[in-house]
């Protein structure tokens, strides 16, 4: 029996966030049923990488998930989707704020029908504000949340966020207020309205800015690779790449400067607290480590550092960490065998429990592959379907 | 009812991954009792910037807990804190692999006190190999997932992304997977172990990296602020600033063109999206030339009637300001006991019968101290030995 076993969800959303955050829940037992556009689908369906015309990306989303075809603003997808709200536990859409109500399926009536639902509601915005109806992107959303002024080099211009890093904050906090509505309809009884946005997402992590600009007018911006309180504590140039090296401690850099045999920098009185260290820590102490660091690789620092227990690691592109021993030890990595596609490999879920299980599964379904089955359980024809499927409502 | 109302959580947690977690529990009604350090407390305690000596960063991300120093070395903290756990449902850490096990406070030792306990940790570098001893700092993970390398322009350095997202990240995924458990706790009524790693955490956001990869032995790598997929999609300075423009569809070309006044809709070097990619330098200056003199709320307010995405990089003074973060509750202000009167992020969980519980301070390093042990039964003549002996 696995964790979310019984528990269905009902998922109109497109995109990434709302279907990552489904696709957790789907691992742990969750039967999740996509409700897409007849014809075109979920936009995902298209997006890169794609293989042989299919996307891999459409399908490492919605792995494990069932698909129906319904027009929702039609009459009929709309009678169809007020009966299965019926029978579900998870509502989840990621509309224009405000649509669901123009075609009769607003959170308000949705709950008439079936008091312990929860109602799930994904936008750029959130469902109020004044900025709640204007046209998002992802790019808009860093810029609107802060946490894209914080990103990059001190005068210069400011650095998105890579890769779809707003979109994975949502994602959690999607699965995580799920959860949360979950467990109090199990303690308490009763469903009710989950309203997560993309903004709000990324700026929950924008970490101590809000309070250290409220309490000494500190204004927390881009600064580059370095953190202004603790020194050396940056990114440096190698002979072949670049690496991370975390010093906050005077201990710490000693041991540094005796894994790098620095003797005439451990000397060096400005240095001996982390006070002289980050005084003017760019034009001073950097680039006499930068000096040093370029004498050496990556891996030689790396290897160095970690004997005297420095915080410290090569920066990795995507094929270096993808290949390197603590993935396979930790399996961050997930190999998978797919029907449509052969070996995958996929990112691993970031969370494991102990006694539940969770599978992962790269086959997504084909457009409408569960629609008669789904439509079957409502007790509708052969000769129905069919009619449906004709006029387009399927 | 809270949501949480009566739910235990013990939390050993400290800097910023682990409280992120237990944050959240207390925000829907968790009772969360924050072990400390008796002297130094959590050394987010120690982390400017400070005011009156407190620290704001601490300030930050611990709201609604209570603060109980404990001697985890000392017999009697260890007493302690398996009668904490006894009546507990969530246990929360964030050490080193390792370290409560060092302590004799293991997930092994714990389930003997409460077989029900669901144990949860966030570590470094994952739980297996050598790595797992090593210390994590958040520019570190960034540099190990590969997250530093897809950040920033390519002919310049990686660039690390400015918040700690490696720490507020695997807090979030914890937050989810005790969720998880203590769900299966509510059905069932057993306890596991849940277990989260910093870096992990960052390597599953490199989705569709991961796929190029593996599929396609095509690596992503940082490509600066554009959208490979379309354009105009970037970063644009304008005469207060930079503004966000996102021109996804076909269709909003035109409209663009006409909100900005630009005559370049039928030039042949722009006039589809393939057109506007290869060209997308050329394109980045015409745009710039044509906003310099307009401030980021004049280009908003040109854009969005012509249904053009668009915001102003807003920074952390400005979003105070912002209606829609107003709107939305995500600027929150209370009275710090330390600090005095403070502002911090808001829950970006909106339940409709359950709002986050926001208005409870941090607390002082070891205020709540006396209060627990006297909740756990401990006499007055305990508590002045306790003290004396610098166990609590």
């Amino acid at each position: 029996m696995k964790l979310l076993d019984g528990i269905k969800i009902l998922d109109l959303s497109t995109g990434l966030a709302p279907a990552l955050a489904t696709k957790y829940l789907a691992a742990f037992g969750a039967e999740v049923i996509k409700v897409e556009k007849p014809g075109a689908g979920d936009m995902t369906r298209k997006w890169e990488p794609l293989k042989d015309g299919r996307s891999l990306y459409f399908n490492y989303l919605n792995g494990g998930k069932k698909s129906v075809a319904l027009d929702i603003a039609s009459g009929v997808g709309n009678a169809i989707i007020l009966e299965l709200v019926k029978k579900i536990d998870v509502f989840v859409e990621s509309f224009q704020p405000g649509y669901m109500e123009t075609i009769g399926l607003s959170y308000e009536i949705l709950q008439d029908i079936n008091p312990d639902l929860i109602y799930v509601q994904y936008s750029t915005f959130g469902d109020n504000g004044p900025d709640k109806n204007r046209p998002g992107s992802s790019l808009v959303a860093q810029a609107k949340s802060v946490a894209m002024d914080m990103t990059g080099v001190i005068g210069q211009e400011p650095i998105k966020l890579e890769p779809s890093v707003g979109e994975h904050y949502a994602s959690g906090n999607l699965a995580a207020g799920i959860m949360l509505a979950l467990i109090n309809r199990e303690r308490h009884g009763g469903g009710q309205k989950l309203d997560v946005s993309l903004v709000d997402s990324l700026f929950n992590c924008i970490e101590a800015a809000p309070a250290a600009y409220s309490t000494v007018g500190e204004i927390h911006t881009r600064k580059g690779n370095f953190d202004p309180s603790c020194a050396p504590y940056d990114t440096f140039k190698t002979k072949d790449g670049f690496i991370a090296i975390g010093i906050a401690t005077d201990a710490q850099w000693f041991k540094f400067c005796d894994a790098l045999e620095l003797k005439h920098l451990k000397e060096d009185s400005r240095f001996q607290t982390n006070e002289g260290r980050v005084d003017d820590y760019l034009n001073k102490l950097r680039p006499l480590v930068e000096k040093e660091t370029m004498i050496y690789t990556k891996s030689e620092i790396e290897e160095k550092c970690r004997v005297e227990g420095i915080p410290c690691s090569a920066v990795f592109d995507i094929s270096e960490i993808m290949s390197h021993p603590n993935t396979k030890a930790n399996h961050f990595m997930c190999e998978l065998e797919s029907k449509q596609f052969g070996q995958m490999c996929v990112p691993n879920l970031p969370f494991e429990l102990g006694r539940s299980t969770a599978e992962i599964s790269c086959d997504g379904p084909e457009l409408g592959a569960n629609t008669e089955e789904v439509l079957d359980g409502l007790g509708y024809t052969a000769d129905a379907i069919k009619e449906f499927v004709e006029n387009q409502h399927c | 009812m809270k949501l949480l109302e009566g739910v235990k959580v013990i939390d050993f947690t400290h800097a910023y991954a682990g409280p992120y977690c237990s944050l959240e529990l207390g925000d829907f009604g968790a009772e969360v009792i924050k072990i400390e350090r008796p002297d130094t407390g959590d050394q987010a305690r120690l982390w400017g910037p400070f005011k009156n000596c407190y620290s704001a960063y601490y300030s930050s991300f611990n709201r609604g807990k209570r603060s109980l120093t404990l001697n985890l070395t000392s017999k009697e903290g260890k007493n302690i804190v398996f009668d904490l756990v006894r009546n507990a449902d969530i246990v929360i850490s964030n050490f080193k692999s390792g370290t409560l096990e060092k302590y004799g406070l293991g997930y092994d030792e714990l389930k003997q006190v409460n077989p029900e306990v669901i144990f949860a940790a966030i570590n470094g570098f994952g739980r297996f190999g050598k790595y797992a001893k090593f210390a994590a700092y958040d520019n570190v993970i960034q540099a190990m997932a590969g997250i530093m390398d897809m950040t920033g322009f390519p002919d310049k350095t990686p660039t690390k992304i400015g918040p700690a997202i490696g720490d507020s990240y695997s807090g979030l995924m914890l937050l989810v997977g005790v969720l998880l458990a203590y769900y299966n706790k509510l059905k069932t009524g057993k306890g596991q172990r849940v277990d989260v790693s910093m870096l992990g955490s960052l390597v599953s956001m490199a989705e569709y990296p991961v796929l190029e990869y593996a599929n396609f032995a095509k690596k992503i790598s940082r490509i600066g602020n554009v959208n490979p997929y379309y354009a105009p999609g970037d970063i644009y300075k304008c005469a207060d600033g930079y503004i966000a423009i996102s021109v996804k569809k076909e269709v909003m070309w035109m409209p663009f063109c006409e909100a900005l006044n630009l005559t370049i809709a039928n030039d042949n070097r722009f006039v589809t999206n393939d057109r506007r990619l290869a060209n997308v330098a050329e394109l980045k200056k015409i745009i710039e030339t044509a906003i310099e003199d307009k401030t980021r709320r004049e280009i908003v307010d040109l854009l969005t009637p012509a249904g053009i995405a668009a915001a102003g990089v807003i920074n952390i003074a400005e979003s105070f300001e912002d209606s829609q973060l107003k709107a939305r509750d995500m600027v929150i202000s209370l009275k710090d006991p330390g600090l005095g009167p403070i502002k911090l992020v808001g829950n970006p969980i909106k339940l409709s019968k359950n709002p986050p519980v926001t208005n409870i301070p941090s607390p002082l390093l070891g205020e709540h101290t006396d209060e627990v042990l006297r909740e756990l039964g401990y006499t007055d003549a305990e508590l002045v030995d306790f003290h004396s002996k610098n166990i609590v």
